[in-house]
């Protein structure tokens, strides 16, 4: 597993109880050239590595999970850019794989053209509304 | 006849006119055609097509159609589509009338000013017109007059249906929403399948934009669609009198057409811009402007927003995002509060998932790490919003002008934005919030955010170019001619006197269909 998948596993990790695979299992890269964003890992790897350095003068690797979530929110006050868009683009990438939607229940994947079906409603729960009458104001006649 | 503007009202004018045969017309719309069978709905990403290419903010498209909007000045953002169809392409397509009291503000509430129409004139044009758009609903509301008759409501959907449980328990108003969406085969288009994102267009050709509706039948009945081809100004003849168009196509080159009447319908703020951009020696502050009241009251109805989210999953993120429930209950004036005039609540549906990821991310509710998950499932699918859609008041300071300094693609100025809240909106906003907070816990629901006005809203545009019977206080007569120039008819929301307190396609459209019939008519006067 290279650099970038160990932090995004940090980042977003599978968990199997609710059937959700890690960020590592999509495809980050290809999100990040189609919107042509090859260099942004390269500028969170270098933010990263210098707040790991400063912070616990290990690399990202040798920390435990702990202290590799601590040096990943660190990288917030480093650049706030380069952290909001990197974690932007990564909820992006994981939000719109087929994988991550069938696990959660966000419908048809794509919307179109299965759709979704919505259950049929029982009107009479308007009973109350009608009940109370009128509510719009009458104008007289001029 | 030279229509401006292919949306909602351009569209509802051409086939309206031409159906009348003898008439020979011609749209130019500034935008290109859309392919529906591209709408995002089609891709796995369609949520991040509101971040590029279908966002609703000019700035963010930049398409070449866009113009330059600088709305720095304002706390609302103007939202809007420059394509074959307009904003209908993405609008959410709630389509609730106004009220019969919104016609008469002056007179009952000594705001505002009162329309030279009323509800009962127009009543016949918002009937025909949802006809023609296909609109859901359920007859019977007490909040509004009688309607004829509706295609089914739009399901409510596991959310809807707790809503509504709230709205009962605390006695209040609520209806299934107005919308013009399909809900069963209507004319030649099929029925909602629930694909949800209709503000990124409907690839399935159930809502009811307008290029779906009123364009497919006036082509067939003869009209002639321009497209990338934009409106630079309005020409006037020696006698003071509309004599066509000077457009820029695609090239950049530009035409003249004569017309015997000019129809402007491109928006509440591409109206003005180009009754503005229409200078002359009879007219040197621009088309219909003696008054000087072209550009100004311009009303944007200011949203606030109130989010809950439900301790079970309701599935809220499937259904029509914008069409489940609407609310009336503090619509109309009461002396209990501090603000006259009222609002709409519109219950919207549940975030998508990249929305929830993210916004829960930068609220500090979803963290990254081994918690992730189980608090996004907390929320995803639990979420419901409510808008509170302000009826905004007519104010001449709040106003749009021309920005040479930032132009179009075809060196047209941009528009520079002016507004402000006014304190009566400021109120009711406060009032709507708290009303929402209340509707939510009713639901059994926990508040997590209620914020106004919210920024990126400024979808409805109107009164820029207002409806009077008096020239020095208004633009366009009753039929909608502008004062003094018999042959130009402006028919969008520009002509709005008062906003009401609903989004505004459905009433645009009645008014069109209002001056169409008063163009056909009074043709032969007009046309000599």
């Amino acid at each position: 597993m290279n650099h970038l998948q160990v932090i995004v596993e940090t980042m977003l990790p599978g968990d199997p109880d609710l059937g959700m695979p890690c960020a590592s299992s999509i495809d980050f890269k290809a999100h990040l050239e189609k919107y042509d964003l090859i260099d942004l890992p390269d500028k969170f790897l270098r933010m990263l590595d210098e707040v790991c350095g400063d912070r616990f003068s290990l690399s990202f690797k040798d920390l435990d999970h702990e202290q590799k979530m601590q040096a990943i929110n660190a990288c917030k006050l480093s650049d706030v850019r380069v952290f909001s868009a990197f974690v932007g683009h990564l909820l992006r990438a994981y939000y719109t794989s087929p994988l991550v939607l069938s696990r959660i229940g966000a419908g048809s994947i794509p919307p179109f053209p299965q759709g979704n079906s919505l259950p049929q409603d029982d009107w009479s729960v308007l009973e109350p509304v009608y009940e109370r009458g009128q509510v719009f104001r009458e104008i007289p006649e001029d | 006849m030279v229509i401006v503007g292919s949306g909602a009202s351009g569209a509802a004018a051409a086939w309206r006119l031409s159906e009348d045969h003898s008439l020979r017309i011609i749209c130019l719309e500034q935008g290109a055609l859309t392919d529906s069978g591209k709408y995002p709905s089609t891709r796995v990403d369609w949520e991040l097509s509101r971040e590029q290419d279908f966002s609703s903010n000019p700035s963010v498209r930049c398409n070449l159609a866009d113009y330059p909007i600088d709305d720095s000045d304002s706390p609302i953002s103007i939202a809007n589509f420059n394509g074959f169809g307009g904003s209908t392409v993405l609008y959410s397509a709630h389509f609730p009338r106004m009220h019969p009291s919104d016609f008469k503000t002056r007179s009952l509430d000594g705001v505002g000013d009162d329309w030279p129409i009323d509800y009962a004139d127009l009543q016949p044009f918002f009937e025909l017109n949802e006809s023609m758009m296909g609109v859901a609903g359920l007859v019977g509301d007490p909040a509004n007059p009688e309607y004829p008759t509706l295609l089914p409501p739009v399901p409510l959907g596991k959310m809807g249906r707790v809503m509504a449980e709230g709205f009962n328990n605390l006695g209040w108003h609520w209806w299934p929403s107005y919308a013009a969406i399909n809900t069963r085969r209507h004319g030649s288009r099929g029925a909602c399948i629930n694909l949800g994102p209709c503000n990124t267009g409907c690839a399935q050709g159930a809502k009811g934009s307008v290029d779906q509706t009123y364009w497919p039948i006036a082509r067939r009945q003869g009209v002639e669609v321009r497209t990338q081809s934009r409106v630079l100004e309005v020409t006037i003849d020696q006698c003071g009198l509309a004599k066509g168009v000077i457009y820029a196509d695609a090239s950049g080159a530009h035409h003249e057409i004569h017309a015997s009447v000019v129809v402007v319908a491109c928006s509440g703020i591409g109206t003005p811009r180009l009754l503005l951009n229409s200078r002359s020696q009879a007219y040197p502050d621009g088309l219909g402007n003696q008054s000087g009241l072209v550009g100004r009251n311009l009303m944007l109805h200011p949203l606030a927003y109130v989010e809950g989210v439900f301790d079970r999953d309701l599935e809220s993120s499937l259904g029509p995002h914008g069409a489940c429930i609407i609310s009336q209950q503090f619509y109309e004036t009461c002396s209990d509060r501090d603000f006259v005039r009222g609002y709409t609540m519109q219950v919207l549906r549940g975030a998508p998932a990249f929305e929830t990821a993210n916004t829960g991310y930068f609220m500090r509710r979803i963290p990254l790490g081994p918690d992730h998950h189980r608090k996004f499932r907390q929320t995803f699918n639990r979420t419901a919003g409510i808008a509170v859609i302000s009826e905004d008041l007519p104010e001449p300071h709040n106003r749009m002008e021309l920005d040479y300094a930032n132009c179009d693609s075809s060196g047209m100025p941009g528009i520079k934005v002016h507004y402000k809240l006014s304190e009566n909106t400021k109120n009711m906003l406060k009032h709507g919030m708290s009303a929402g907070k209340q509707v939510f816990h009713a639901a059994g629901a926990t508040v997590t955010s209620s914020f106004a006005p919210v920024k990126h809203t400024g979808w409805h545009l109107m009164g820029t170019a207002r409806m009077g019977d008096d020239p020095s206080r208004s633009v366009v007569n009753r039929h909608c001619q502008v004062h003094g120039i018999p042959n130009l008819f402006i028919v969008d929301s520009s002509v709005f006197v008062t906003s009401g307190a609903v989004n505004p396609v459905a009433t645009a459209q009645a008014i069109t269909l209002w001056a169409c019939d008063f163009i056909l008519k009074n043709k032969n006067t007009l046309l000599s």
